[in-house]
């Protein structure tokens, strides 16, 4: 693809999506913020998952991470700079995901999953023990930061919500990010493990250093995806790390088939205005109706949306080649 | 810190502790080593029998019986709930599921158990709920200084003897050979005439049976709210995990060891009371991921 077309593919996603924020109500656009963020994590376990076969149970640690040091900064340090703080946080679950990566990827299959469970778990319980350093279950709130000292983080000022331009704006870069990485000769190496790990290491293809790039890059995602949680939501708690949540991330992602970054933000975009509406209209059963669909969806179609997609792109295509052939 | 009334308090409290483990943990291990699958909704199950257990405690009393009685319908609610669980949700949900990638495994327990909790609150209600009939009806017991509430006693017995039932069902009838058959070589046990299909649905159910057991003898002791079991079933997993994946008794040892590390913790560093028990998990998979006693799949 040339450098050309790229920069129009971009433009015209990016136009989109400000098109309809500007269409849109601001609950809305709060709604499909979250999605955006919620598939900068299903992105980075699209890689780990479809790509390496690792499926880690853990990524909300490094959400978590990434929110609490935006949080922690705010508090401990009178840190008000968003630019800052949205480095700090990428920084520090970028670093902790490297040092955890080269704990985890020793480890395969179910072992993975636990040891990333029991990551998330340690943070989680610090988070909720220490409560005094990180205001436990209350969790922390977030003030209005200004980018720049004059762009408000949350507001209404561009004929759309701030919130939501920033998070499309960073969405975009993380798209871009993504797709490179995907291409990337990282992901290649992946896919050779993933399908024959004694060959590929005969090949002299290191896996353990390709799984930590792979683990390192969710993380970081993860890490942003947080540290925009935190200021789109003003406030933080340890729920975050929670299993549940990363239980509900990797739900997602095989839901968007875990095989590509449009399934991914198809399904998170999906799962959050399925969460929502069902939370206001049906109260306390969400959770029942979210069950039965992924049941229904992984023992019919376990491809996922992608799948799905798919085969009503292919059945739509042989109807309209019947009448040449 | 060797004070008699500490260390009586660190036994009491490791013994209580460990059977709850135990009672959850056990259950989830055989499933795990015979159908291969990790039952994410294994700590709903508890829940189940939990609320089970104070439907039929109120009944059993509104029915004007004496209190006594209550604690047969404890034991009564685990079984129901149990059988319940085991012969709905194996052949219609599990069984479809075999021959799928883990992940698909992990994720459709996962929606079993949002189903589950829903379920729950629609059935009883989201507010909290107790019984404390059987729990004061006993009263309390005083060695060396402290006072535990009697109900303990009960809670121990009845599930050490259920732990003790299960060690002798698994290891010293016709069932327990096949059930450890059936985990060793699936096909093989197919060629010899066992009807794999039959062991997957009982040895769910055991395995659902001990945790609603589990979750009907606690359930007199906690203010149940919905959700109480999403700490539970990771407590489980690291139990499964420290006594190697499909180890029967690794569980058992495991759900000692991090018993006594939790009340041990609690007494010097309280707030890394749970930290602790995700740690031992860490480092065992590390250092050690074929469980205590090596006696698990790595």
């Amino acid at each position: 693809m040339t450098t050309t077309t790229t920069i129009l593919k971009y433009s015209l996603a990016y136009a989109c999506l400000l098109i309809v924020g500007f269409l849109t109500t601001r609950h809305i656009q709060f709604v499909l913020a979250l999605a955006l963020i919620y598939s900068m994590v299903v992105i980075g376990l699209v890689i780990l998952i479809g790509y390496a076969g690792l499926v880690s149970f853990g990524q909300g640690a490094f959400y978590a991470i990434g929110g609490y040091t935006v949080g922690l900064m705010i508090k401990y340090f009178g840190i008000q700079s968003p630019e800052i703080l949205l480095i700090l946080g990428i920084l520090t679950s970028t670093a902790a995901s490297f040092i955890v990566g080269l704990l985890c990827t020793r480890t395969r299959r179910l072992a993975f999953a636990m040891i990333t469970l029991a990551f998330s778990m340690i943070i989680y319980t610090i988070l909720l023990k220490f409560y005094h350093i990180t205001g436990g279950t209350d969790g922390l709130r977030i003030p209005l930061l200004k980018f720049g000292g004059v762009f408000p983080v949350r507001g209404y000022s561009l004929f759309m919500s701030n919130e939501y331009f920033i998070i499309v704006t960073v969405f975009l870069f993380v798209l871009f990010l993504s797709e490179r990485f995907i291409r990337s000769p990282v992901s290649y190496t992946l896919r050779a493990i993933k399908d024959a790990e004694v060959k590929a290491i005969s090949l002299s293809i290191s896996p353990a250093k390709a799984y930590v790039i792979a683990f390192t890059y969710a993380g970081f995602l993860a890490g942003l995806a947080g540290t925009l949680y935190a200021f789109l939501n003003a406030h933080i708690d340890p729920l975050m790390t929670y299993w549940t949540t990363s239980a509900e991330f990797v739900f997602i992602t095989i839901l968007g088939g875990a095989s590509g970054i449009l399934g991914a933000v198809f399904a998170s975009i999906l799962f959050l205005f399925l969460k929502t509406y069902l939370l206001a209209y049906t109260a306390y059963y969400w959770q029942f109706a979210i069950g039965i669909i992924f049941l229904l969806i992984i023992l019919l179609a376990p491809s996922g949306l992608t799948g799905i997609i798919d085969r009503v792109i292919r059945s739509f295509k042989r109807v309209i080649t019947k009448p040449q052939s | 810190m060797l004070d008699p009334t500490i260390l009586t308090m660190l036994a009491i409290n490791t013994l209580i502790y460990t059977v709850i483990l135990a009672l959850i943990s056990i259950g989830l291990n055989m499933i795990l080593g015979i159908l291969r699958i990790l039952n994410v909704s294994h700590g709903v199950f508890m829940a189940i029998g939990a609320y089970l257990s104070i439907t039929f405690v109120r009944f059993f009393l509104s029915a004007g019986l004496s209190v006594f009685t209550t604690y047969f319908a404890l034991i009564l609610a685990g079984l129901v709930g149990g059988v319940l669980v085991g012969f709905t949700v194996e052949p219609i949900i599990l069984r479809r599921i075999y021959n799928r990638i883990e992940v698909h495994q992990l994720l459709v327990t996962f929606a079993l158990m949002l189903i589950i909790e829903d379920l729950i609150k629609f059935i009883w209600g989201p507010q909290s709920q107790i019984i404390t009939e059987p729990y004061l009806y006993l009263g309390t017991l005083h060695i060396g200084g402290l006072t535990y509430p009697l109900y303990y006693v009960f809670l121990m017995a009845v599930g050490y003897l259920i732990l003790f039932i299960t060690y002798v069902i698994l290891n010293h009838t016709k069932l327990g050979k096949i059930f450890h058959a059936t985990a060793y070589d699936r096909e093989i046990s197919l060629a010899l005439g066992i009807n794999v299909k039959k062991v997957y649905t009982y040895a769910f159910t055991l395995g659902a049976t001990l945790t609603t057991l589990g979750g009907a003898l606690m359930s007199p002791t906690l203010s149940l709210q919905p959700g109480f079991s999403t700490e539970y079933i990771v407590l489980a997993f690291s139990v499964v995990v420290v006594g190697g994946l499909g180890d029967i008794k690794g569980a058992f040892i495991a759900s000692l060891l991090m018993a006594f590390a939790r009340a041990l913790v609690v007494l010097v560093i309280p707030e890394l009371e749970l930290a602790t028990i995700f740690l031992i998990m860490l480092f065992t998979i590390l250092l050690r991921p074929e469980g205590i006693l090596r006696g698990g799949r790595a």
